[in-house]
Formats: structure tokens, C-alpha cells, sequence
């Protein structure tokens, strides 16, 4: 089976460069710069990992960009639990699963998982409970499969032993380059500001750069999502009072304002007089029996997966569509020649808005299934169907497929205002509207994008502006005026008892 | 998610006892309370069991400690924790891998020396160790700052949660009602005696409050007018993601003033201090002490360069100046008992427990709780401890 999209409906730029690398022993190949997991997945390797207790198989595209997400760390040339959705092939490493023996596709210490009705959670609160030389034997033997006998490569240790970058105060700070972060960071920089950027990502770009339909931006002239974050990420790249920040990961912000930053050139503590968090979202899992087999993959990752490294995440799949970009990303697979067994959506019809299913879809005859809720998902290494039923009615209807596609809805990353929030100095309106946009919290400190709730990249994007234009005019010491951002929301209950101007 | 142990039915009017605080203190005594027949016992918390330092602890169990007043009921705990998962019929992961008090100058060894040789008077197995054989019990460590030390080899550490779990199905099964959710917000005195507590959920009449607050231990005092000179601190810990066994025991450092373990899954876990309490109550990671932790762990064993961190976290202790606990009977209010001021409370939580309900059982304290009244404070006698790994002011314990 090829999954390389050869063919792809956008002009998006298409990885050109064929490399070798080692995976076990065998000689695979992939593109220079897709995601190791990627070329993995691409060369039909789906067990990736196994999980840590039950030593279940785990493959790409499961919670890929969460920050726990423990689906395909691999070692690569001896480092271990290298998250592979996120480490560029180079050609030429040797790529090892971790967790298995004596493999991961046959892994023995899966046994635990077929027999986990003898091993409930929690079993090892029940075991050996009465004996306690018996425990301590166990606890030995636990250590040696404990670890994975990992231990950090010397270089590894060379480079965390490095000095590091030393502190830098900043006049803001923008976490997250995806479209919001962006646009604020141009904005704030085109009032003067100096700005630090940073991201995750190898690329600036965030979500966008796996959107190829059209957004709005910010000259009004509809371009596909990935040249326009491509375009504003050339843009903060020349600007000179921006410092762009990739393959960074803002570790977190504490009490006196610390905000530690791993580069790859070592730690840098930012001091910033203002913070944007503009983190993103992703994807929630839905849950039912087998959620977690491989081949269950999130929408996020599916957009990344055939959008920017044109490889398809199988052949047959069923679109479970609980979001209306489910429907739109079933439209993409279905262009990109993935056959779908079916669109699933688990509302109940009446709450399905008319015209939810593309006419594209219903013209080539894809089943269609509103109103059918996911009881469960089978296989072992690998989702061989998904059973679904009506909401109401006991039949149930089994689809035989390779993948299965959930939109479940996002969640903004908030890990880092949460940390805040948790200091005490903030407080958040949990029951803010969340289409209400960007906000702002006390201290120089906004949010906006999907961290704030919004979904729709254009807003995304004005908001992103808007509040990079605010914080740019804030002093330290007053309080930010900008609960909430969004035009047409004024007049609404802001949050953290700030005021809209 | 169903809460182990925790109680469904509504908080009653009235208890024979009710203990405030449903950490590894509050659990441990309703237990052992009601193993001596003790009916109608309550544990209330405004949050869920173990939320507070029981569940934030460094989780590391010894009884060699430098004064009678320690090591006389550390060593009862330790002997409970080794049989402490066929007592509550739950296995809490105790490990008696041992436990390393590591001396790095000389000075430090010559204390460690005189500190065994003390432990043996007082009928604690311990032994000194040399540099030499320091660095065989831990390979690993960093060989100059390993000069010598005291161990003892049947210490170790538990699975801290486990243990919250533990005691408080058990506490359940014989009929403890715990209660999570609730806010104590008064003590009912009258003519000198305890005559209940109020709450967000209604008042509740009993004749015995036991104070096992940890961190708001000083505010539930408050309540009753009962004084505890104690003050709050912050203290911090980390947690690494898994990898190979390199650390069988559990190791303190005295000049570091750090404390570290491996988890049989294969995470390291520990926490450093400053040379000075921090004097906080809140339940933020600082990134000071995170960067010292790192620094001197990576500095202690070498080889978890690199190793990435799982979770950092605070918790809090409402410390006496002796650093030692506070356990007993409060002189002002009748029916009012104090197990708190807790440092070393998850460690002394299986001893205290038992003496503790026996004390509040027969009216009298067991003799091996005595020395830790709160009266003593009152009366500025300390008691004298030398062998802690806690950051202390000048002219203190060390």
C-alpha cells in the first residue's frame, strides 16, 4: 500500500529530497524534513510505541501536539523518547521503538494488556499486598523493564549541561507563532515594540500551515491558509524588531515573572513586560472501547498528515464528524483519494444543521451516518472496524476500515495561563463566551487566537492584530483595557472585571 | 471519578470524633480509631483526600534520626511500614531499598559518625559509612560529595498516594465516614471543651476535634482559640520522566539539603531547599527552586544530565521552630488535639496514628508522643534535633 500523495489538489510546497535511514535494521526511506513518525507511517509501520502500564500499540496521529502526548517516542541514534510527529527526518539515523519486547509488533509484554481483566487498574495496589519479600522481588524485576533501560546519551547530556542563554527582559512576548501570534507580533512591532516570538514548531506557522482552503487576510484577498502564514512568517522573519524563536519551547511562566524558554541553542529566561499567549488549541478525543488503537487518529493531525506531508493516514477511513470540520476534512481525504467508509456523526439529526454533508461527498456516494454514536473501535495492532449505532434503535452498523478520523471538538492550550491563573493573581471567567475572542488579564497579559476559544483563522488572525496593537499602547503598571476584543461582542460581561473600549 | 474511602451519604449532625483533614495524618488516626472501636468517627476536608503535603511529599521513610524524642517514634513507624500493606490490605509499594544520609565535608561525617553511634545507643539499626562504601550503595553519585554517611538499610520510601488510598478504604471498611468537600469553618467551644465544628455544610456537634490540617493547621487552631506557634512554609519537588534503575536507596543530602529516590517504575523524584524556609503559602513551583533542583541533582548523580522533568510542584508545612511535630492534647481547649506541624509527617503518619488514637482512647498520651506537645513550644523547651535535611535559621537544626 502507497500512501504518498502524488497528486495533491493544492499547491502547497511538497517535500522533494529522498533520504535513507535505519529503522530495526531494515533500510526505509522518506522525504528530508517530514516528521520521522511521517516516513514511518509512510513506509506502513503502524505500532509506533507501546503504551507504559499495558503495553498497548500505539501509532501516529493519536494526540499528536498535546503536551503528554506519548503516541511515538522513538529512539532515534540512541536518544531516547524523541517525540517522532515532531522531529524532522535528516537521513541517515537509526529509528528504534522503545517499550516492547522483544518487539514492539510482537510484544510479549502485551500479554498484560490481553489479559487485563485479571490486571484491572490499580492492580498493583491488589498484588502482593500480604507479602512483602514477594513485593520487593517484583519491585526489582519492575526496574529492569522500568525505563525501558533508558539512560541519556552522552550527547544528550553534553547538551543539557551546556551554559545557558542567560536572561533577556523583553518588552513582549508573543508564545505561540500560528496565525494570532503572528499577526500580533507584526502589530505590536509595527507600534514600535520589540517583540519575542516563539514557537514549538520547526516553522512558524501553527495549524495554518496544514490549511489549504482559503482564509481571509489581512488585506481582504482570500489566499490558502498555508501561504498565509507563510507570508506573515516571512515577514516577522525580516522584521527587525522581532526575534523569531523556533523549535522553542516556552517551559513555563512563574511567580516574578520568569519565563523560561528551552532553544536550541540552550535556556533563555525571558523576563517579558507582556505576554500574548497565543498557544492554539487541539483536538479532544472522544471516548469509546479501542479509542487508542492505531490507526485512530485526531482531525489536527490528519490535516498535518496529507496537507503538509502529503501522505494519506490509510486507505479506508470513517470520518467520525461531531464538529463541522469534520465534514471539511472528510472532503479533503476524500480529495486526496482516501476511500471513505462512512461519515459518522454522533448528534442527534435534529441538531445537524442542513447541507452538513458536502454535495462533493453525497456525489460520490460516501455513506452517510447522522445520528449514529461510536460504540467501539476493533483490532489489535491495527483498527480493523469501527461499530457504530443509531441513537436510537439497537441495530448496529460495522464499518470496515484502516483509519478512523475524530473531530470531537478542540480545546485551547492553556497550559501556561492555567499556571498563572493558578498563582492567584488572575482570575479567569470560565463562563466567558468563547466566541467572544481575545481577552486581556491584569499585568500586561493577553490571549487570543485558539487559546482564546477562536476557531476561525480569519477572526484568529484580526484578533491576533488587535490585541498586539493594545498591548503595544499598555504601560507597564496600568491595567490592559481589552475584555474582550472582538468588535461585536462590546457590551458583553467581560472577563477579570476589565472593561471594553 | 469515585473518590477511594470517600463518603456518599450527608455529613451527620453529630460525631464521637471529628478529625479535620484527611491527609496521611487525619486517615491514619480515624483508622486506628476506629480499629480500637471508636464508632461514629468523621474526617472532613475542603478538598480530596491526600491533596495537601501527603500527596506533595519527597515520600522517603527512616527512623535514623539524632534525638531520643525522633528515633523513638520514627523507629515505631518504620516497623509499621514494613507491614503496612497486609495492615490496610493494600499494597502502598513500600520499598525497603534502604536510606542514605550523605555527609560531603568533614565536618558533616564527623556529625553522621556521632549520630550512628547515638542511633545504636538508643536501640536504632543504623550503621556510619565510609566514602567508600557510600559510593558502593550509590554508584552513581557524585564520589566528592560522598565523604561518608549514616544508612539504614531496612528504611526506604512508599507510594504516597497509595498510602492516602490505604488507610482510608480501611478507615471505611470499619465504618470511618470521610467526608471530601467540606469546608470547617469554626470550632464550637463552650466552658472550656470542644462542643463541635462548623461547616459550609452545616454545624456538627461532637466532643473531640483533632486538628490534622497540615498547611491550614494554624487557621483550624485559630478557630478553637487554641495557639499554635507554628509558620507556614513552601516546599518543592520534581518528578522525571522513567528511566533505568541507578538509585536503589533513598538519599538525603546534607549539603545540598536535597532528598531523592527511584521509583520502582523508574522515576526520580526529589526536592531540594534553600538555605532558608520559605515562608509562603502558596502552592506555586517557583522557578528558583527549579533551577536548583536541577542543578543539584544533575550535581549529586551526574548521570540525570539530560533526563527531562515530568512535573514540579509546592507544598506546604506549618512548621514549628524545632521542626519537629506537634502531637497531642491543646492545654487551652478540652477535647481539642493537635497532629500537626508536621516536616516529616508522611514518614511518622503509621506511629502517630496508632499512639495517637490510643491517647485520644484511654485519655492519656503514650509515652513516645509526649515529648511533642505543643507545650513545649509554649515554654521555649525545643527539642533538639540535628540529623534533618530541612532548611532552617541560624541556631537551628540543620
Amino acid at each position: 500500500m502507497n500512501l504518498r500523495i502524488t497528486t495533491h489538489p493544492s499547491a502547497s510546497p511538497a517535500r522533494s529530497r529522498r533520504v535513507a535511514f535505519t529503522f530495526e535494521g531494515r533500510t526505509l526511506h522518506g522525504y528530508e524534513g517530514e516528521p520521522v513518525a511521517t516516513a514511518l507511517h509512510a513506509a506502513g509501520v503502524r505500532v509506533l510505541s507501546r503504551s507504559f502500564k499495558y503495553h498497548r500499540p500505539r501509532g501516529i496521529g493519536l494526540t499528536c501536539g498535546t503536551p503528554s502526548c506519548p503516541g511515538c517516542q522513538l529512539t532515534i541514534d540512541g536518544h531516547y523518547g524523541v517525540p517522532g510527529c515532531a522531529t524532522p527526518l535528516r537521513g541517515g539515523e537509526s529509528v528504534r521503538r522503545e517499550r516492547a519486547w522483544p518487539g514492539a509488533d510482537w510484544d510479549l509484554l502485551g500479554a498484560i494488556d490481553r489479559f487485563s481483566a485479571l490486571v484491572p487498574a490499580g492492580f498493583q495496589f491488589r498484588l502482593l499486598r500480604g507479602s512483602p519479600r514477594l513485593a520487593h522481588l517484583a519491585e526489582r524485576l519492575m526496574g529492569v523493564i522500568a525505563g525501558g533501560g533508558r539512560t541519556v546519551a552522552a550527547e544528550v547530556a553534553a547538551r543539557a549541561l551546556r551554559p545557558g542563554l542567560g536572561e533577556r527582559r523583553t518588552p513582549l512576548a508573543v508564545v505561540g507563532a500560528g496565525v494570532a501570534g503572528l499577526a500580533a507580533a507584526l502589530a505590536a512591532a509595527g507600534s514600535g515594540l520589540e517583540v519575542v516570538l516563539v514557537d514549538q514548531g520547526e516553522e512558524p506557522g501553527g495549524a495554518l500551515r496544514a490549511e489549504t482552503r482559503d482564509v481571509r487576510g489581512p488585506d481582504g484577498v482570500e489566499v490558502p491558509g498555508f501561504r498565509l502564514v507563510a507570508d506573515l512568517a516571512a515577514r516577522a522573519r525580516q522584521h527587525a524588531s522581532i526575534t523569531v524563536l523556533t523549535a522553542s519551547t516556552a517551559l513555563g511562566w512563574y511567580e516574578g515573572g520568569a519565563l523560561p524558554v528551552d532553544t536550541p541553542d540552550g535556556l533563555l529566561v525571558l523576563r517579558p513586560d507582556r505576554l500574548l499567549v497565543a498557544t492554539g488549541d487541539y483536538d479532544v478525543p472522544m471516548p469509546f472501547p479501542g479509542n487508542d488503537i492505531p490507526g485512530v487518529m485526531m482531525a489536527g493531525p490528519v490535516q498535518r498528515l496529507i496537507n503538509v506531508d502529503r501522505v494519506r493516514p490509510g486507505e479506508r477511513a470513517v470520518v467520525v464528524a461531531a464538529e463541522p470540520y469534520g465534514y471539511g476534512l472528510a472532503e479533503q481525504l476524500h480529495a486526496v483519494g482516501v476511500t471513505l467508509a462512512a461519515v459518522v456523526d454522533p448528534r442527534p439529526e435534529r441538531e445537524i444543521p442542513a447541507g452538513a454533508f458536502p454535495a462533493a461527498l453525497a456525489a460520490a456516494r460516501v455513506p452517510y451516518l447522522p445520528g449514529h454514536a461510536v460504540r467501539e473501535a476493533t483490532g489489535h495492532r491495527g483498527v480493523r472496524r469501527l461499530v457504530v449505532a443509531p441513537l436510537a434503535g439497537r441495530s448496529v452498523v460495522r464499518l470496515a476500515c484502516d483509519t478512523v478520523v475524530v473531530a470531537a471538538g478542540r480545546r485551547p492550550a492553556e497550559e501556561l495561563l492555567l499556571q498563572r491563573l493558578y498563582h492567584g493573581d488572575v482570575t479567569l471567567d470560565v463562563t466567558r463566551d468563547e466566541a467572544d475572542g481575545p481577552y486581556s488579564l491584569p499585568g500586561g497579559v493577553a490571549v487570543a487566537g485558539g487559546a482564546a476559544g477562536t476557531t476561525d483563522p480569519a477572526a484568529a488572525l484580526a484578533h491576533g492584530a488587535e490585541a498586539g496593537r493594545r498591548l503595544s499602547r499598555w504601560k507597564p503598571g496600568s491595567d490592559l483595557p481589552l475584555t474582550p476584543l472582538s468588535p461585536g461582542a462590546a457590551g458583553r460581561p467581560s472577563p477579570s472585571g476589565g472593561t471594553s473600549d | 471519578m469515585a473518590i477511594p474511602g470517600a463518603c456518599r451519604s450527608p455529613l451527620r449532625r453529630a460525631y464521637d470524633v471529628v478529625i479535620v483533614g484527611a491527609g496521611v495524618q487525619g486517615l491514619a488516626l480515624a483508622y486506628e480509631l476506629a480499629k480500637l472501636g471508636v464508632r461514629d468517627v468523621a474526617v472532613l476536608d475542603r478538598s480530596y483526600p491526600g491533596g495537601g503535603g501527603s500527596g506533595r511529599n519527597g515520600e522517603m521513610i527512616r527512623s535514623a534520626f539524632g534525638s531520643r524524642e525522633w528515633t523513638g517514634l520514627f523507629d515505631e513507624s518504620l516497623r509499621r511500614w514494613r507491614t503496612l500493606s497486609a495492615e490496610l490490605d493494600f499494597n502502598v509499594l513500600f520499598s525497603g531499598s534502604g536510606y542514605l544520609v550523605l555527609a560531603s565535608t568533614p565536618e558533616q561525617v564527623e556529625r553522621c559518625r556521632a549520630d550512628a553511634v547515638r542511633q545504636a545507643a538508643l536501640g536504632v539499626r543504623s550503621q556510619f559509612v565510609t566514602a567508600e562504601e557510600a559510593r558502593r550503595i550509590v554508584p552513581e553519585v557524585n564520589p566528592d560529595l560522598a565523604l561518608g554517611g549514616v544508612y539504614q538499610d531496612h528504611a526506604g520510601f512508599a507510594h504516597h498516594d497509595a498510602v492516602v488510598w490505604g488507610y482510608a478504604r480501611a478507615a471505611a471498611r470499619l465504618g470511618v465516614e470521610i467526608h471530601t468537600g467540606v469546608t470547617v469553618t469554626g470550632v464550637e467551644v463552650a466552658g472550656g471543651a470542644v462542643r463541635g465544628v462548623r461547616t459550609d455544610r452545616g454545624d456538627v456537634s461532637t466532643p473531640v476535634v483533632v486538628n490534622a490540617a497540615g498547611g491550614a493547621a494554624r487557621a483550624i487552631a485559630e478557630m478553637a482559640g487554641v495557639r499554635l506557634p507554628t509558620r507556614t512554609c513552601r516546599l518543592e519537588m520534581i518528578v522525571t520522566e522513567s528511566v533505568a534503575p541507578f538509585l536503589r536507596p533513598a538519599l538525603a543530602s546534607l549539603e545540598l539539603l536535597g532528598y531523592c529516590h527511584q521509583t520502582a517504575r523508574g522515576e526520580f523524584v526529589g526536592g531540594t531547599e534553600l538555605p532558608y524556609p520559605d515562608v509562603s503559602d502558596s502552592l506555586n513551583g517557583t522557578y528558583t527552586l527549579l533551577a536548583d533542583m536541577a542543578a543539584k541533582f544533575v550535581r549529586l548523580l551526574p548521570r540525570l544530565a539530560g533526563v527531562r522533568l515530568l512535573r514540579h510542584w509546592a507544598g506546604l508545612v506549618d512548621q514549628a521552630d524545632d521542626l519537629s511535630p506537634v502531637i497531642g492534647p491543646a492545654p487551652e481547649v478540652g477535647g481539642f488535639y493537635l497532629t500537626c506541624g508536621w516536616v516529616y509527617g508522611f514518614m511518622g503518619a503509621p506511629a502517630t496514628g496508632a499512639l495517637l488514637a490510643r491517647g485520644i482512647h484511654e485519655g492519656v498520651m503514650p509515652e513516645l508522643l509526649r515529648p511533642f506537645s505543643v507545650t513545649r513550644l509554649h515554654e521555649g523547651r525545643l527539642i533538639q534535633e540535628g540529623a534533618l535535611v530541612v532548611a532552617a535559621e541560624e541556631g537551628n537544626a540543620a
